[in-house]
């Protein structure tokens, strides 16, 4: 319950504010919402296999987005960013999937 | 293939599990699970669970910040496309403008020579040589019977997923103007535009250019010839293949026969290189 207030507060802050972000950070933005949305579905999976951890949710959290971006700043400056970057939306592309068909299967029974 | 599976198998975070060994809970479905980790120092995880909230206030401010991101790139693409567009249109009609002042122009040039050759014997001949000449040479308006030839894209060649098989390109018009040439075709116009022996046919960014102003379809080919001009050319080889592209791509080409037709000067023709014989 407060998990979704607090993810419904984050959305309005980031509609209303609208942080402008550095036009140097800005390729790491895709990678940063994708890394996040798979801790995100990863906690939910780990909610509902009661094994869910605050703690262990806000490392993931943050380092996953920042080992994302690092991956695709390292792949940037070996001038292999991009093919780096497809390679992590894959990998956690996999992860979201495969969280999201257990979520599906812990909701539905199905 | 086994980093794959184990990415499907470990899809979940393995901190997960070692914490909840550590807290010696074992994983329980959320329907038998009763109040979560009742007993335990409450300030401690009282912090945690602000962490986390924390956590996922910044990833809900992440998701909406790239939203509105894309949205406001997206918008100013927009934007920017519609002023180009609106560069393109005024610039246009500039152009066009300053096609019609040397039109004028050139109208008051041409009546200038007149007057002035008509005073001499010599002139006189000149002027008739130029009178000769400049029908053929696209420099001045010319009238007579001819075809009119339409080239229209293909309906639906634009959709996405077309494979643009249908859409007239450079060349087609190319080898339309030279097999109306072929076929005895004398003037020859685009959309307005008057073909001269100058006058470039090419493509840029999917638009057709003709004497560099861009033409968009359909294609109007005039053409003024000989009254057999119109059945020549659809007999012709070029005819030919446009009937072929037409009946198979859904190509619009039809060719109308025209008592009179009108077609305007060349907007500028000029000789760069090629100098009147005897002169210095």
């Amino acid at each position: 319950m407060i998990a979704a207030i607090a993810l419904a507060v984050g959305v309005v802050l980031g509609v209303i504010l609208h942080p402008t972000v550095p036009v140097g950070l800005q390729p790491y933005l895709p990678i940063a919402v994708v890394a996040a949305l798979d801790a995100v579905f990863g906690a939910i999976r780990a909610i509902l296999d009661g094994i869910f951890d605050d703690k262990v949710f806000v490392v993931s959290f943050i380092a996953n987005v920042l080992v994302a971006a690092l991956i695709v700043f390292l792949g940037d400056q070996l001038g292999v960013g991009s093919q780096l970057s497809t390679a992590v939306v894959v990998v956690l592309g996999i992860r979201i999937f495969s969280n999201a068909a257990a979520i599906r299967r812990h909701l539905f029974r199905a | 293939m086994s980093i794959l599976v184990d990415l499907m198998a470990n899809a979940v975070d393995e901190g997960y599990a070692t914490a909840a060994a550590r807290r010696g809970t074992q994983p329980v479905p959320t329907a038998v699970r009763s109040t979560p980790v009742a007993g335990k120092p409450m300030g401690l995880r009282g912090r945690a669970a602000i962490g986390a909230a924390v956590a996922l206030a910044l990833a809900g401010a992440l998701f909406a910040t790239a939203a509105v991101a894309t949205h406001r790139g997206n918008a100013a693409a927009n934007r920017d496309r519609k002023q180009l567009v609106a560069q393109v249109t005024s610039q246009t009609s500039a152009t066009d403008a300053l096609e019609r002042q040397v039109s004028t122009l050139s109208t008051q040039v041409s009546s200038a020579r007149t007057s002035a050759l008509s005073l001499t014997d010599r002139g006189a001949s000149l002027l008739s040589q130029i009178k000769e000449l400049e029908p053929v040479d696209g420099a001045v308006p010319v009238v007579g019977t001819g075809v009119r030839v339409t080239l229209d894209d293909a309906p639906g060649s634009h959709a996405a997923g077309s494979d643009g098989s249908g859409v007239i390109v450079d060349s087609d018009l190319r080898s339309a103007v030279n097999g109306l040439f072929v076929a005895g075709a004398q003037a020859v116009s685009i959309n307005g535009q008057r073909l001269t022996a100058q006058t470039a046919i090419r493509e840029a960014g999917g638009a057709i250019l003709v004497d560099f102003r861009p033409l968009s379809p359909p294609y109007t080919i005039d053409a003024i010839g000989p009254s057999t001009l119109g059945s020549t050319f659809s007999s012709s080889e070029t005819g030919q293949l446009f009937v072929t592209d037409h009946q198979l791509y859904g190509l619009g080409f039809t060719v109308d026969d025209h008592q009179r037709l009108t077609l305007p000067s060349a907007a500028n023709v000029v000789v760069h290189y090629a100098k009147p014989l005897g002169s210095p």
